[in-house]
This record gives structure tokens, C-alpha cells and sequence, in this order.
């Protein structure tokens, strides 16, 4: 049987969010006043659920439904603010392109940048340069500073270099919708090969036919609440149907905006 | 798992320096150099300014006076990168699992090397003037070392500070020049009134140190200085740098939260 690799029990996620920008003034006017200065938002709600090791799980939701906070709760970025979360393996996130690189650097110096974000020793990436650059297909640019690049090189980069971590549990926010289509196949050999892998992949994309193609079981959350944990298919469906029941006609507005 | 940990962040704190300092002036000689025009340019101005009231009754009055604003604008630096190094790298902390911790000591590893450039020019100097004691350079590297944990230390509080009220910066921008009259930098601690003395003692962390350094690299004996000035500066040291240091691991989460 295999052992599970990420739990959770009964996890929410609470924001405090400040209305107006804090200042010293402001917040001990409010103290004084003891007038609230900031509100709850609570992006994920009562989420329990658990991932076994090797299983591929899709993340699916509307803008704002909380996928982005449930990766970084789950790998830790984020702490819960109620229940827990159980990780037996590290998770590597790839949630944003780019990250840390430095725009006035050559391309080769974040390459060595970005592999140490990525946990990538700087001898590991000597040893995998060369792969790196030509999974990137960036190798006359590499002396060029990266802000001479389109956006659409930094994400192949950032996916080159992420492309070469080992860790067992890999999480990607909307990796899959990658810059232009020659790329895209090459990612779709990539991740054709890691989910035929016995690493675990959690992965949040639009685009359901990839999730489809590739996961066995998929979360469904609407404004930080899950509303199905089922396969994969199963969960699209009701997804699908959910989606179809917008009604232009209707119209979407908060009493309090009514008002 | 925790030594693979210390290993990965330590390899990303280690190529985040060296990405600091390649992209200064410090990756050459000559770019060290420039970065000293600065202090130069306050030396010269003040030292015509003070030169008449103050200058003529303190021994080696110029270099007293290098020395002082070398050690006053290198605090300034550290605390100011340190409160801006979290807020500056927000995406990079909510995205990957970076420590805040490496992040901001990988940013003043540049402050660091400057102030290393900058007091070296002092002693230089002072070897030059025939007048630095040689026994004096292990102190000095020691004194150096607690003088940055002091830096780190205040700029870890007001780091904190800035995360909760955002104006803390602007109104440390306002009162740090402040600080250049009341250590004693163009003037010594026996032209004050007993009064004030105390005061600029006893209540201003950076007073024991500027005095230690100015004896130890000018090897003049400071009317105020006993043994019990360099444990006061040393206790200033660790205990603003463990207050800090301590205060940030136990609001880390929070302000991963305000960011």
C-alpha cells in the first residue's frame, strides 16, 4: 500500500486584511478607537483530504477559489490557521516563472540562480548545463542579461532549470500553459515522462484537457471550500456543469454593493 | 532532512551573494573604489566645517572623522537593506520556499563587503600616518564582526516594525541623520556636559563602538574608554542582534502574511 505523502485534517486558511495602508498613526487610532482596522478572509475553508505517494491530482477552480494558497499551504509556505497539514516528503513548487532571477545577469548566471531557489546544488547545474540550455533552446542568448528576454524565454528557462529537480513531490501552479507551441510539445514529452513516474505531481491548470490526459483524481474548490475530491473525470464533469450554469442574464452583485 | 536543508539554503545563500555582488560596483578593484568616493566627499565637507571648532583640539581629527562616518553610514546601510530585503522580495518568499532569513542576510552581503573595503582604507591609512599599533588587527576583526551583528539587530526590529506600519521606513529616513550628532564623530565624549555625556553613552549603542574603533586604529587612548566600554559594546551587540533575531523567527509567519 502506498504511504501517504501529504494530508489534510480539517485545514483553513484566515488573511487578515488591512483596508486602507497601516501607518503607525492609523493603527493606534484604531487601537485607541478600538475600531477594527483589518477583516478576516478566509480563503480555504474545512479542507481534508490526503495524497498518496506517486498520485497525480489536478487542482482545478475559478479565479480566486484558493488554488494558489492550497499549494502554499500544502508546501508549506503558508501555515494553516486551523487543522494540519502532514508532509512526510518535501514539496518543490513551481508556482511563478522567474522567480529571484536578477534582470541586469546573463542568462547563464540565473541559471545558477534559479537552481538554487530550486534547490539545484551549483554542481548539479554545471553538470546539467548543457541540457539545461538545450531543453531551453537559449544557448545564443546566454551571455545576454535576462531583461533582453521575451517573457515567454524566462518561463522557458525557469522550466528548464525546474525541470531538473529530483524531489519526489513536485506541486505546479498553471505551469502547464507554456510559452509558444514547439516549447509546449517539449513539455508535453516532459510531463508525459514524469507521470509515468513514481513521483507525486499536484498540479492547478485551466487547461483540462491536460489534467485529464494525465491525473487520476482531481480537488475542486470554490471560494476556499472543496467541493469534490474525486477522479478525475468525475470531478472535470462536475466542474463542467457548474461552469455551464453561468447565466449572462443574471446579475452577480453583493447587497451590500446593491445598496 | 535538516542537513539537506542547512545544505540547500546555504547553497542559495551563497549564489544570492555573489548575485549581489557581481551586480554592484564591487566586482572590481577600481568599482570598490568609486564606492568610497561617498564617504570621502562627507570627510571633506565636514572636516572644513569642523575643523576650527572641534578639529584642532583632537588628535588625528580627519581620520577620527573617516572613521566615524565609515561606521555611521555602513549601519545605516545594513538596517536600511535589511528592512527593505523581505518587502523588496515579496515574490520570492511567498513563492518558493525560501526562508525570509537567507534572503535578507544574502542582501547585506554587499553592505558587508563595503564596510570590509571601507574601514581596510581607514587602517590603511592610519599605517600610512605611521600611527596604527599592528597588535590591534585581531580586536579590530572581532569588533568588526559584533559591529555587524548590531547593525542586523536593529534592522531586524525595525524590519519588523515596517512589516506591521508601513511609514516606519520613511520615518527612520527622517530621523536616522540624527544619529551623526549624537555619536561622537567630530567631537570626543569630554567636550560634553557630564549630562550629556551619559546620555550619548549609555543610551546610543554605536557611542562604545566608535570609540573602540577610533582607539584601536588610531591607538589613542580615549579619556572614556576602559575595559568595560568593549563589553559594552559587545553587549549592545548580542543583545539587540538575539532580540531581533528572535523577534523575526517568531513573526516570520505573520509577515509572510502581510506582504
Amino acid at each position: 500500500m502506498r504511504r501517504k505523502v501529504l494530508e489534510f485534517q480539517k485545514v483553513g486558511k484566515r488573511f487578515r486584511i488591512y483596508q486602507v495602508q497601516k501607518t503607525l498613526f492609523r493603527l493606534g487610532k484604531s487601537l485607541a478607537a478600538r475600531i477594527p482596522f483589518k477583516r478576516d478572509l478566509w480563503v480555504l475553508q474545512d479542507i481534508s483530504l490526503n495524497i498518496k505517494q506517486g498520485e497525480k491530482v489536478a487542482l482545478i477552480g475559478r479565479n480566486g477559489a484558493g488554488k494558489t494558497t492550497f499549494f502554499r499551504v500544502a508546501s508549506g509556505i503558508y501555515p494553516a490557521t486551523t487543522g494540519t497539514v502532514r508532509r512526510t516528503v518535501p514539496i518543490s513548487p513551481l508556482f511563478r516563472y522567474g522567480i529571484g532571477m536578477n534582470p541586469h545577469l546573463p542568462v547563464i548566471d540565473n541559471v545558477y540562480i534559479l537552481g538554487a531557489f530550486y534547490g539545484l546544488s551549483a554542481g548539479r547545474i554545471k553538470r546539467k548545463l548543457e541540457e539545461i540550455i538545450d531543453f531551453c533552446e537559449l544557448e545564443k542568448l546566454l551571455y545576454l542579461p535576462v531583461k533582453n528576454l521575451s517573457s515567454g524565454q524566462v518561463q522557458r528557462l525557469s522550466f528548464s532549470v525546474f525541470a531538473q529537480s529530483d524531489d519526489a513531490f513536485l506541486a505546479f501552479d498553471e505551469s502547464a500553459s507554456l510559452a509558444d507551441a514547439r516549447f509546449q510539445k517539449k513539455c508535453d514529452s516532459y510531463f508525459k515522462q514524469l507521470m509515468t513516474s513514481d513521483k507525486t505531481i499536484l498540479i492547478a491548470s485551466h487547461n483540462q484537457e491536460i489534467l485529464s490526459r494525465y491525473c487520476g483524481r482531481a480537488i475542486w474548490l470554490e471560494e476556499g471550500r472543496m467541493q469534490a475530491f474525486d477522479s478525475c473525470g468525475k470531478t472535470l464533469a462536475a466542474y463542467g456543469k457548474f461552469c455551464q450554469t453561468y447565466n449572462p442574464a443574471e446579475v452577480v452583485r453583493s447587497p451590500a454593493l446593491a445598496k | 532532512m535538516l542537513m539537506k536543508n542547512l545544505k540547500k539554503h546555504l547553497n542559495l545563500f551563497l549564489v544570492l551573494s555573489r548575485m549581489h555582488i557581481i551586480s554592484s560596483d564591487y566586482r572590481s578593484f577600481l568599482g570598490a573604489l568609486w564606492s568610497f568616493a561617498g564617504p570621502l566627499l562627507s570627510l571633506g565637507v565636514l572636516y572644513f566645517i569642523f575643523i576650527d571648532r572641534f578639529g584642532r583640539q583632537i588628535p588625528h581629527f580627519p581620520l577620527r572623522l573617516l572613521i566615524g562616518i565609515v561606521l555611521l553610514s555602513s549601519f545605516k546601510l545594513v538596517v536600511q537593506v535589511v528592512m527593505q530585503a523581505v518587502s523588496a522580495n515579496r515574490d520570492v518568499i511567498i513563492n518558493s520556499l525560501t526562508p525570509p532569513l537567507v534572503i535578507v542576510l544574502s542582501a547585506v552581503s554587499v553592505p558587508f563587503l563595503k564596510f570590509i573595503v571601507e574601514i581596510t582604507v581607514c587602517i590603511a591609512l592610519a599605517v600610512f600616518a605611521g600611527i596604527f599599533p599592528f597588535r590591534n588587527i585581531f580586536s579590530l576583526l572581532g569588533l568588526s564582526v559584533f559591529f555587524f551583528l548590531l547593525s542586523l539587530g536593529v534592522g531586524f526590529i525595525l524590519a519588523i516594525l515596517y512589516s506591521f506600519a508601513t511609514d516606519v521606513l520613511e520615518i527612520w529616513n527622517s530621523i536616522s541623520p540624527i544619529l551623526f550628532f549624537v555619536c561622537p564623530i567630530f567631537y570626543t565624549l569630554n567636550m560634553l556636559s557630564p549630562w550629556g555625556r551619559n546620555l550619548a553613552y549609555t543610551l546610543n549603542p554605536l557611542t562604545p563602538f566608535m570609540i573602540c574603533f577610533q582607539t584601536l586604529i588610531l591607538g589613542v587612548q580615549e579619556p572614556h574608554l576602559t575595559s568595560a566600554t568593549y563589553l559594552h559594546a559587545l553587549l549592545w551587540a548580542l543583545s539587540l542582534f538575539l532580540i531581533g533575531l528572535f523577534l523575526s523567527k517568531k513573526f516570520e509567519k505573520q509577515i509572510l502574511e502581510y506582504l
